[in-house]
């Protein structure tokens, strides 16, 4: 720790680096530099003069409405206040308009709106019960473009900073709903699209959750999403298509889109859609859920690794995504094949077969493929997605890509799933992944039952499910990971759980043949 | 009391820089960030409802470690990523630091950004797993996982540095 620590010490800037910096910042906010000044003020209440023990008396706290104002007004457009004495002190003639309502609430969601607007440089509208608010895209795009991933990182940390990841509520807030919304827009599709319109909809009677959002990715194709659908929605530019399509979801909501243009547009008016409204995606994944797949985290997580590539027609994951905790990897694609699936993915294994994509798709579940040569009469084979918890529906998944292989006339060479089975082991694999799979879920039971979320697994326990390693396997599933194992094979077998926390492992066995006997112990380890 | 820049320059610029340099390995790129995260706050801070000291701290690291990551995901960056790593096991050596914290620092700058990251705050900045799990938006149990690796790997690391020399 110490070398750490010296190592770290190291990195300081100069003295003079500082002053640099601060000059700079004091020539930009001169208000900042002075006695007085109007920034947060934040109080000693510590005992010491060195100590980090302050308090901030909070900021400037500014009201709903003049925060709304002075948004516009740094975009160097115009506000005006339909029906308000209130008038903007930098109006100028010839600008581009924003009016918003000048009741309060509606105000808090323009700010929203346009904060949304601003990340994404994107057209929104807003139409509704009430005098909407409409921003237009060039005034937007003209509007702290160079600022617009600073003002993501600061919606994201304000999300709610303070809320323990484990119970952070799915549903977001509208500000957090607008910008997610937004910017996942950006991120997947780029900045060259920038002609993609976001209409929500908002009831007066409830201003609180949009009623219905309707995402134009392209205009000129002609095509729409809504949801929820509501009957008397505004669906003059919706497009439901000949080939409409209707999907009930458990809440009795229906989505209707068009499959007319049904690649790359539905696609993404699902992807959107879906997001806004914190879909769990369940009525896309189909029998995915089925095979007991669950998502129950935040998806906001993923949005930076799923993009469209517009040349292949689907979502694909790219790179960088692949270096991110294999857990998360693992839901990705999970998100990324069912996107996918939605949009109807019948020739992903001639994708692979020519080298254009990495993810294949079975009849009910995916796989992601490192690589796959064949060239020969044989192929091999390569799985990157074996890991975890989802190992024995990935075990099935490979299972149907090997009979699809062996259907198209393929016969396999070897397969390489981090067990080394031979084929005729298939089946043997197949079993034991189901068997590991039920033993963690008794493991997580015992061990964090009262305490996991309704999933039945918690953070923790889905985090403690996707590394383990099974010394009864030569290779091991998860050679790297230190922290659960199992000894033993067949029916008699025992689980080491070890969980470090507060510097601290804490280590649960569970045996396979004492199934109420979960014994805990706790010991000091070293660190490094 | 009040704030001006030079005092929020003077407590905070250290720590956005050490963090930018643990996710990027550059010092300028580093640098380049200490400015645009204090460009950001003093542009925002009139929004912020920041509670205390520690609060305001570790707004600065998620915006930095946020600003890092927009870095590493921009084609400008993973042109030059390469090079960049050179750079700072270069700007090591010619640092004056000794051997032992020369072969430390080599090994950091192998790990994957996610390790990196993560041994900073644990290691420098002493946050909680769970306080880092909040930072990062990551699960506890991630945290946890990523220390360990983080370790392990560092050990691996050293260890073949030792072989080899």
């Amino acid at each position: 720790m110490n070398e750490i620590r010296r190592y770290y010490d190291d990195k300081k800037l100069s003295q003079e680096q500082k002053e640099r910096l601060s000059a700079m910042l004091k020539e930009r906010f001169p208000q900042y530099a002075k006695e007085g000044a109007a920034g947060p003020v934040i109080t000693k209440s510590g005992t010491g003069a060195d100590t980090d023990k302050a308090r901030v008396k909070g900021g400037r706290y500014l009201s709903v409405l003049a925060a709304a104002a002075a948004l516009v007004m740094a975009a160097g457009g115009a506000l005006y206040f339909k029906n308000s004495a209130q008038k903007p002190p930098t109006a100028q003639e010839g600008t581009e308009q924003i009016t918003v309502d000048p009741q309060q609430i509606y105000l808090e969601q323009a700010k929203s709106i346009y904060h949304a607007a601003v990340e994404t440089s994107v057209a929104i509208r807003l139409v509704g019960d009430y005098n909407g608010m409409t921003i237009d895209s060039e005034t937007v795009r003209e509007v702290l473009s160079s600022e617009e991933s600073e003002i993501y990182n600061e919606n994201e940390f304000r999300s709610d900073p303070d809320l323990p990841v484990d119970t952070k509520p799915i549903t977001y807030s509208k500000e957090r709903y607008a910008s997610l919304l937004a910017y996942n827009y950006r991120e997947d599709c780029g900045q060259s699209l920038e002609e993609i319109e976001f209409i929500l909809t908002f009831d007066k009677s409830d201003p609180t959750q949009p009623r219905a959002v309707t995402v134009y990715p392209d205009k000129e194709a002609d095509i729409g999403f809504t949801y929820p659908n509501i009957e008397n929605t505004d669906t003059d530019d919706l497009t439901t298509g000949e080939e409409e399509t209707e999907y009930e979801d458990p809440s009795g909501f229906k989505t209707v889109y068009s499959r007319r243009n049904e690649s790359r547009e539905t696609a993404l008016c699902i992807y959107l859609g879906a997001q806004a409204v914190q879909w769990d995606l369940s009525h896309i994944w189909g029998d995915l859920r089925g095979a007991g797949f669950s998502y129950e985290g935040d998806f906001s997580d993923y949005r930076s690794f799923i993009t469209f590539d517009e040349e292949q027609g689907r979502f694909v994951n790219p790179p960088q995504a692949f270096s991110m905790d294999p857990s998360y990897v693992c839901t990705l694609e999970l998100l990324t094949g069912a996107l996918n699936e939605a949009v109807g993915d019948e020739d992903a294994l001639e994708r692979i077969r020519s080298g254009r994509s990495t993810v294949l798709f079975t009849e009910d579940g995916f796989l992601y493929v490192d690589s796959i040569d064949l060239s020969g009469e044989h192929y091999v084979m390569q799985s990157g997605l074996t890991e975890g918890v989802y190992a024995a529906e990935v075990g099935k998944a490979y299972k149907r890509v090997i009979a699809k292989l062996a259907a198209d006339g393929y016969e396999p060479a070897s397969y390489d799933l981090d067990l080394g089975p031979e084929r005729s082991e298939t089946d043997r694999v197949y079993d034991e992944l189901i068997q590991q799979k039920d033993i963690y879920r008794a493991v997580e039971k015992q061990s964090y039952g009262p305490e996991s979320d309704a999933s039945g697994i918690g953070s923790e326990g889905m985090d403690i499910l996707m590394r383990y390693e099974i010394e009864q396997n030569s290779e091991g599933l998860y050679s790297d990971d230190l922290c659960y194992r199992i000894v033993g094979s067949g029916e008699s077998f025992t689980v080491y759980a070890e969980f470090f926390e507060d510097n601290r492992w804490t280590v649960y066995t569970y045996e396979s043949d004492r199934a109420d006997d979960v014994s805990q112990d706790s010991s000091i380890s070293g660190v490094f | 009391m009040d704030i001006d820049i030079d005092e929020i320059v003077a407590l905070y610029s250290d720590t956005v820089y050490r963090a930018a340099l643990t996710c990027l390995r550059d010092p300028h790129e580093a640098e380049d960030v200490v400015s645009e995260v204090m460009i950001k706050y003093f542009t925002v801070c009139g929004r912020l409802e920041i509670r205390d000291q520690e609060h305001l701290k570790a707004w600065f690291i998620r915006v930095a470690v946020n600003r890092c990551r927009d870095i590493l995901k921009s084609a400008r960056y993973r042109k030059t990523a390469a090079l960049e790593e050179e750079r700072a096991v270069s700007a090591g050596m010619s640092s004056g630091m000794g051997e032992e914290e020369l072969d430390l620092k080599k090994a950091l700058s192998q790990l994957d950004e996610k390790y990196r990251t993560v041994i900073y705050l644990y290691y420098y900045e002493q946050y909680k797993t769970e306080e880092i799990a909040s930072l990062l938006k990551i699960p506890k149990g991630t945290v946890v996982s990523r220390l360990a690796r983080a370790r392990e790997k560092l050990k691996g690391l050293l260890s073949d540095e030792e072989m080899s020399t």
